[in-house]
């Protein structure tokens, strides 16, 4: 008989097979199953806060002004209109600044139809950049809170007054839930980015609670008018501008709130070409923005420069890990002449971990988002879709690193 | 409610040390578990092996019975028989301690038990080709498993060749202690490695899948 005295001595070593790329490996995993697993702490731990607002702010009534940059929107902006003369929001305290980016069709045409002083239009040459015509209309507007909206997107009536419930005294910025619109039919890639927007509206809620929030999107976002005087407007040269103001806030030490019911409807890609322009463009911007942000790396800066940053700077890799999960996952179960026992290791269990806890965390936030999504789309959402944008990123990385043009 | 604007103030930072521990033990937990599970699975699949190991070799009882009959008119067909059911268990055998080998490192002892059957089963085979005057080429094939950048390689080449030809090739690694691959690099000289013998002759440094089938034939 072969003695088995000194098994477990030889192959605890042999049997994790050690190389240097497989520590990295380990390394990398490890830190996807610590943040996963951190993230489902921060939601346990605010559980029972998760939906409230602030009943301190929960009647505040300031003045606001939304500014929504419009370039060619003649077939949006008119549904993008009326659902802020729908608001339930006093009349005297709003105001919608439309700035007309140049359109050279009737956009201006549609809001001057709107025969309601809330309604200002403002139009411009055309500068072929969105953070120039918003930096205008803030430019010249009066409320206390300055709202920034997409024209092609639209608020649900309550938005407004939601969204003022999250500020405080330190909260410079709140971010609404921003939603896929509904429509009859949906395509496939719109079912899957609903999936994504309302698991990203749970992400968000969640870092908010750390002030861990690092983007303050485009189609609905709420600031306040000091802050604006104090760090300044939007960066036109910054291809992700709402990410780079979200970023400048946290360096000026001000805290950005999240509300997971302040309801904006958007527009999403659903061909896969202009999705993935759209990908590239945030990934491109995301990249650029994490790198000069850096210095937010650090304890001064809270869970934003231990937790936040870190695990943003880490991200390339753990696209990779995400990447290494799957293909490890296939290769553990791809089919052999002989046992599945003889092929796995521990990183094949460690990869089912990771998977385990993703899932549930997906479904979690679907629950907590109060979103009834057919259980087919959530496994498509995480096992195509994500590692779909997961490979968006990494060709974005490429490019940055090649150097290649930015045509947006 | 309208009222006097409210002044924005700085935030206080804090870092959620407690939670961020907490996830930090649980990963290592969770890392932990799967270690020791993954170490509990290689057990059970060393022991499986080393039991089939074990059923060939008690088998190799009732097949050296037969060869203590060699006078026998029948004895050709019954060994030959005999032997590919054998060369099929060991065959299949090697092959999942090869990939466990390539994949994780594989237990030593077992190892070594696999090329003791390896030998019994080409001392058997040579038997065979005198007796019975079959022409199959029995290969030994020398390795060093940590000190030999040729032998994956050679490796490829010898299966190439086992392909192409009446080829039954003995792997040995010179790094596990077997005193029967021991005695038999002795009896052939072998001291570098990768080396082959094809039917008693043997070459040193690799040797193409043409070349081992021209030196099968010549044997």
């Amino acid at each position: 008989m072969v003695s088995h005295v000194d098994i477990l001595d030889y192959s605890s070593c042999d049997l994790m097979n050690l190389t240097p790329v497989r520590i990295v490996e380990y390394l990398m995993m490890f830190v996807v199953l610590f943040y996963t697993i951190s993230i489902l702490f921060l939601f346990v731990k605010n559980r029972k806060r998760f939906h409230q607002a602030n009943p301190k702010y929960s009647d505040w009534e300031p003045k606001v002004s939304i500014v929504v940059p419009a370039y060619n929107e003649e077939e949006y902006v008119g549904r993008m209109i009326q659902s802020i003369l729908d608001a339930d929001y006093p009349k005297d305290r709003l105001e919608l600044i439309v700035v007309d980016d140049g359109s050279t069709d009737d956009t201006a045409k549609v809001v001057r139809s709107f025969k309601d002083k809330r309604v200002v239009l403002l139009q411009k040459e055309n500068s072929g950049n969105a953070a120039i015509a918003k930096n205008y209309g803030i430019q010249r507007a009066k409320g206390e809170i300055i709202f920034t909206l997409d024209a092609d997107s639209w608020i649900t009536k309550d938005a407004i007054r939601k969204v003022l419930s999250h500020f405080d005294d330190d909260v410079a910025a709140v971010t609404a839930a921003v939603k896929v619109q509904p429509k009859e039919k949906m395509s496939f890639l719109e079912n899957l980015q609903h999936v994504e927007y309302m698991f990203t509206i749970f992400n968000r809620r969640i870092f908010s609670f750390i002030n861990g929030v690092w983007v303050t999107p485009g189609p609905f976002s709420a600031f306040r008018r000091g802050l604006f005087d104090e760090i300044g407007v939007f960066d036109p040269k910054n291809i992700m501008e709402d990410q780079e103001m979200a970023l400048r806030i946290q360096s000026a030490n001000y805290r950005i709130a999240s509300s997971t019911d302040a309801t904006v409807y958007t527009a999403v890609p659903n061909d896969l070409k202009s999705f993935y322009r759209q990908r590239l463009r945030w990934n491109r911007g995301g990249i650029r923005n994490i790198l000069s942000y850096n210095f937010l790396t650090h304890y001064k800066y809270g869970d934003f420069g231990a937790f936040i940053m870190p695990i943003s700077l880490a991200s390339i890799g753990l696209l990779f890990a995400v990447l290494l999960i799957v293909s490890v996952s296939l290769k553990a179960f791809s089919p052999l002449n002989f046992d599945v026992l003889l092929t796995i290791e521990p990183i094949h269990l460690f990869s089912a971990a990771v998977i385990a806890l993703t899932a549930l965390w997906t479904w979690i936030a679907l629950k907590e988002m109060d979103a009834s999504i057919d259980a087919p789309l959530v496994i498509a959402y995480m096992f195509i879709y994500s590692y779909l944008i997961s490979f968006f990123t990494i060709i974005a990385l490429v490019k940055e690193i090649k150097g290649d043009d930015t045509k947006w | 409610m309208a009222e006097e604007e409210r002044r924005l103030v700085k935030t206080e930072r804090g870092i959620s040390w407690k939670v961020y521990a907490a996830a930090f033990v649980s990963s290592l937990v969770i890392f932990g578990i799967g270690i020791w599970t993954g170490l509990q699975i290689e057990k059970g699949v060393t022991d499986q092996l080393t039991d089939t190991a074990n059923t060939i070799s008690q088998s190799w009882v009732s097949l050296e019975t037969l060869l203590m009959m060699e006078d026998s008119p029948m004895f050709c067909e019954y060994i030959t028989d005999q032997m590919q059911s054998f060369d099929s268990e060991t065959f299949d055998l090697g092959k999942k301690i090869g990939y466990m080998e390539e994949r994780r490192g594989v237990d030593p002892n077992l190892k070594s038990e696999y090329m003791s059957l390896e030998t019994r089963d080409y001392l058997t085979a040579q038997k065979i080709n005198t007796r019975c005057g079959t022409n199959t080429s029995l290969i030994l094939y020398f390795v060093s498993s940590s000190s030999c950048p040729a032998c994956p390689q050679q490796g490829a080449e010898l299966t190439k060749a086992r392909e192409s030809g009446d080829i039954r090739i003995y792997t040995y690694d010179m790094d596990i202690k077997n005193s029967m691959a021991s005695s038999l690099a002795k009896m052939y000289d072998v001291t570098t490695y990768p080396s082959i013998v094809v039917d008693g002759k043997k070459h040193v440094g690799l040797i193409s899948s043409d070349d081992i089938l021209v030196a099968a034939k010549a044997g």
